[in-house]
């Protein structure tokens, strides 16, 4: 009895060891995204004021090649799905050069379904080129002009993986063969959804570092102002936001299917299993592999998106700035407008030339789009994913065997205790006992091996894989810059060309925006817009400190240097922004007003710019931006 | 400007068909009687060609353009001063068009100039809808022709001008015709925004017709250096490495198999 219970001791804690490195996984996936159940299909509603595209797809293009080692650094710092201490440096390097490389491939699958969906000429391509920054923050920007043009939605996208290949077979986030873990935001301005500072929906461990980023730039915005320069900052991807460390804001969250003004929705983390029938056939454009499982659903969700946002304020700033290009007088008068004809004229005008940038920039996204889907580049990705596809089907028939060895030698471990635990065996339960201990060892270790096979399978991938990855981020950073590059001088040339013509056409302006002082603040602020005697008098928008120290943004009209008429005014407080949009007399609100704070929108009732409480039932307040209430 | 709607109107007055040639059914339909008087004003209208009656109903439309119920009663009261001025209510509407680009007649009658201008209005409330339907019919047989509407445009604008000029020799300064008057600034405006427009199309057309070309060459460039063996020979690596590992699993499976056998019991 005693000489089979060392070997047997021995058994059980082999099996022990194998039952709990081994219960493998076999790397699943959903069939659809949450997306996909969140809502009927929507159907554009949304008119873009003239030069504004409804959305831009956003997504990083690749690392600066100095770069790379800082980016792979933050990538394993920040790993969404768990931080783990002894991440591989190759493999964590190889795994973000393919996730950059496959957020290029699957991008353009929300461009195909966008421009599917939404008129000619307004859904734009922005690649980011990612780098560190001269004082050692990651960041990106963009490498293309998409950017220049005002856009009621922008929209990030990037297949994310885990940073350690090892633990692909696992619950952690993966982009490897059939299996797509897209990580998303939908923002528009920080000036059309102030209380989430722009952020419309992010997947869940963006939100706070997309917020923080959105609103930091809105004050960088709004300091620029101040000093005088219409100037919309461009902000990075939100996964570098992310990655970077931006110090986050908490606005309110909700869920897919409910709409709630005021709160981002939130997008779970979730691996997408995409069709392998497809996978194995996929041809240029012919086939969207990612259509069905993620993009219809989430496309819905934009388009819905694009529809609720209020696309004048969306807009209002980046057309501010691109108008005043060509024309500076005219620029500040545009956040909400003027009857006069001389105005009107004038703004057709420019918004005309801003139209033909639009038109331009769309030719250069759908090369973009071509170059990708129809080219080596695309191809190569495609055979990429299939043989991602072979190898994570050989490590799920691994996987499926290390479980059945596993079982046995749990079952013969189980068999072997309860035979030596007998007190009086036979010759035949000993020989019967013995079997089971020396089946219960071997499929132990065989479970191990399994386990470490399937290991080195992933590992081995990711080794080879390396010069091929560094060859295709090559053929990328050239298709993307020598697109940008021809494109750039001629957008430089054609630019010149409209300046010109505008010029040539342009009839005289009675009103013309200058800069001068707006009251109101603790300290004399700025106005941008009509000035009379040094003082805001009329359209435009003024920026100022309130009492706390917080930037202050009034679109609307002044009378005497003060806010007069309807008005809406942003206050980027530090605990996150709120609006107020209704009528305001000698500089404070005054009458019936919409606030909207993180999480809540309601219509208040201000006299002299204290808040007096609800409004009645049925109120309606004022709006700068609504031409007929101005005028009626 | 001038000599081109020297032109027009020459080649409008050239030959006079019957107008009952022309008639064609109208999507509000007239009177018998006020059919026979639109076609009794349209008398000596031009029909040799497509072009020709184009232009002549489409200046009609254009001249009729702004004329508010005010304007027609202001220039209706200069004709009650003008008795002899008044135009008979079957005047040919070629004559009344001609009458108006009269340099000579616009100089010394501007009262004559109002009550042409009156005579459109009235020809417009009466015979509008005919007029359309003559339009429709005729761009609907050649949609090309609405490429002649910047300068039936423009011609027209002149002769409206002339309007605005005969009220303010007579001083008729009037609400409705400083209103009449804007009207033609926010025209003016529309026909140099068509003409900038035009421009912006062109320039439009050249720069993305450029760009895309230039851009597709250089997307081929790209491709034709895509060196496509370099993933190839990662892949039959990656499968070589995870070869050789099955085969070295398979190889220990064996070996501790013996060993477990012959170790243990």
């Amino acid at each position: 009895m005693r000489a089979h219970i060392i070997p047997l001791l021995a058994t059980t804690i082999l099996t022990a060891g194998a039952v709990l490195s081994g219960c493998a996984s076999t790397a699943t996936g959903l069939q659809t995204s949450s997306f996909t159940s969140a809502g009927p299909e929507t159907q554009l509603s949304q008119v873009a004021p003239a030069g504004t595209v409804l959305a831009v797809v956003r997504y990083p293009a690749f690392i600066e090649a100095d770069d790379e080692e800082a980016f792979s650094r933050a990538y394993v710092a920040s790993a969404i799905g768990g931080s783990g201490a002894d991440f591989d440096p190759v493999d964590s390097r190889s795994l973000a050069q393919s996730m950059v490389l496959k957020s290029n491939y699957f991008a353009m699958s929300l461009y195909r379904e966008l421009a599917a969906r939404l008129p000619e000429h307004s859904v734009l391509l922005s690649p980011h080129r990612i780098y560190e920054g001269d004082d050692g923050t990651l960041t990106s920007e963009p490498i293309t002009q998409a950017e220049s043009i005002a856009s009621v939605v922008a929209v990030d996208f990037t297949a994310y993986s885990y940073p350690d290949i090892e633990k692909m077979m696992g619950d952690k986030p993966l982009t490897f063969g059939d299996l797509v873990t897209p990580l998303v935001t939908v923002r528009t301005d920080p000036r059309a959804s102030v209380s989430t500072e722009g952020v419309l929906l992010a997947s869940s461990p963006l939100i706070g570092a997309a917020s923080g980023a959105s609103y930091g730039l809105a004050i960088d915005d709004a300091s620029e102002m101040q000093s005088g320069r219409l100037t919309a900052g461009t902000p990075e991807l939100d996964l570098i936001s992310y990655m970077s460390g931006t110090p986050p804001m908490d606005p309110a969250i909700t869920g897919l299917a409910g709409y709630s003004t005021g709160a981002v929705r939130a997008y779970p983390i979730e691996k997408i299993k995409l069709d392998p029938n497809t996978l194995a056939t996929l041809d240029r454009d012919k086939d969207d592999i990612l259509e069905a499982p993620f993009t219809d659903g989430f496309i819905n969700q934009v388009i819905d998106l694009i529809n609720r946002t209020d696309a004048t304020k969306a807009s209002m700033l980046r057309r501010a700035e691109a108008i005043s290009d060509y024309d500076e007088g005219l620029a500040a008068l545009s956040f909400v407008g003027d009857n006069a004809p001389d105005y009107q004229a004038r703004l057709r005008y420019a918004e005309r030339l801003l139209e033909a940038e639009q038109k331009y920039l769309s030719v250069q996204s759908l090369r973009l789009y071509d170059g990708v889907i129809n080219g080596e580049m695309g191809a190569l990705v495609r055979d990429m994913l299939q043989e991602e596809h072979y190898v994570l089907e050989r490590r799920r028939e691994i996987a499926r065997q290390q479980n059945m060895a596993t079982a046995a030698a749990f079952l013969a471990a189980i068999g072997g205790v309860a035979m030596a635990s007998q007190d009086d065996q036979s010759f035949g339960d000993r020989l019967a006992t013995q079997a089971m201990i020396q089946g219960a060892i071997f499929a132990a270790t065989e479970a191990m091996r399994q386990n470490q096979l399937s290991k080195g399978v992933g590992t081995n991938y990711m080794e080879s894989m390396v010069p091929a990855l560094s060859s295709q981020t090559e053929i990328q950073i050239d298709l993307i810059d020598s697109n940008e590059t021809i494109t750039a001088i001629r957008f430089e040339d054609l630019k010149d060309k409209l300046s010109e013509l505008y010029a040539e056409n342009q009839r005289s302006l009675d009103t013309v925006a200058t800069r001068c002082i707006y009251a109101g603040g603790s300290e004399p602020g700025t106005w941008l817009g009509a000035c009379e005697n040094g003082l805001a008098n009329g359209a435009g928008v003024g920026v100022f400190r309130n009492e706390y120290g917080d930037l202050v943004e009034h679109y609307g009209y002044a009378r005497n240097g003060l806010a007069d008429g309807p008005g809406y005014r942003i206050v980027r407080a530090s605990e996150g922004s709120f609006s107020i949009e209704g009528n305001f007399s000698g500089g404070n609100a005054n009458g019936v007003a919409r606030v909207e704070r993180s999480g809540s929108v309601a219509l208040r009732r201000f006299r002299e710019g204290q808040d007096m409480g609800a409004a009645p039932a049925g109120s309606m307040n004022a709006s700068p931006f609504d031409r007929e209430v101005r005028t009626g | 400007m001038k000599s081109r709607l020297a032109t027009w109107l020459i080649g409008l007055c050239s030959v006079a068909l019957p107008a009952t040639a022309v008639a064609q059914p109208v999507a509000s339909p007239l009177t018998a009687e006020q059919t026979e008087q639109c076609v009794t004003l349209l008398s000596g209208f031009p029909d040799d060609s497509i072009e020709a009656r184009y232009v002549f109903f489409r200046l009609n439309q254009e001249l009729a353009k702004g004329m508010t119920p005010e304007l027609s009663r202001i220039m209706a009261d200069f004709m009650d001063e003008n008795e002899a001025r008044r135009l008979p209510a079957n005047a040919s509407m070629i004559d009344v068009v001609e009458d108006i680009a009269d340099p000579v007649l616009r100089q010394a009658a501007p009262v004559q100039t109002i009550a042409n201008m009156a005579h459109i209005a009235y020809f417009d409330a009466l015979c509008g809808t005919f007029v359309q339907g003559q339009v429709d019919s005729l761009l609907a047989f050649n949609p090309g022709l609405v490429e002649m509407d910047l300068i039936i445009r423009e011609d027209a604008l002149y002769l409206r001008q002339i309007l605005v000029e005969s009220l303010d020799r007579l001083g008729a300064d009037t609400q409705a015709t400083e209103a009449y008057t804007r009207s033609l600034v926010v025209e003016r405006d529309d026909i140099e925004y068509v003409g900038f427009e035009d421009e912006v199309d062109q320039l439009e057309a050249l720069y993305m017709g450029d760009l895309d070309t230039k851009l597709a060459r250089s997307n081929d460039a790209v491709n034709e250096s895509v060196d496509t063996d370099q993933f190839n020979d990662a892949a039959a690596l990656s499968r070589d490495l995870n070869e050789q590992a099955r085969r070295r699993m398979k190889e220990e499976r064996l070996y501790s198999l013996v060993r477990i056998l012959g170790g243990v019991g």
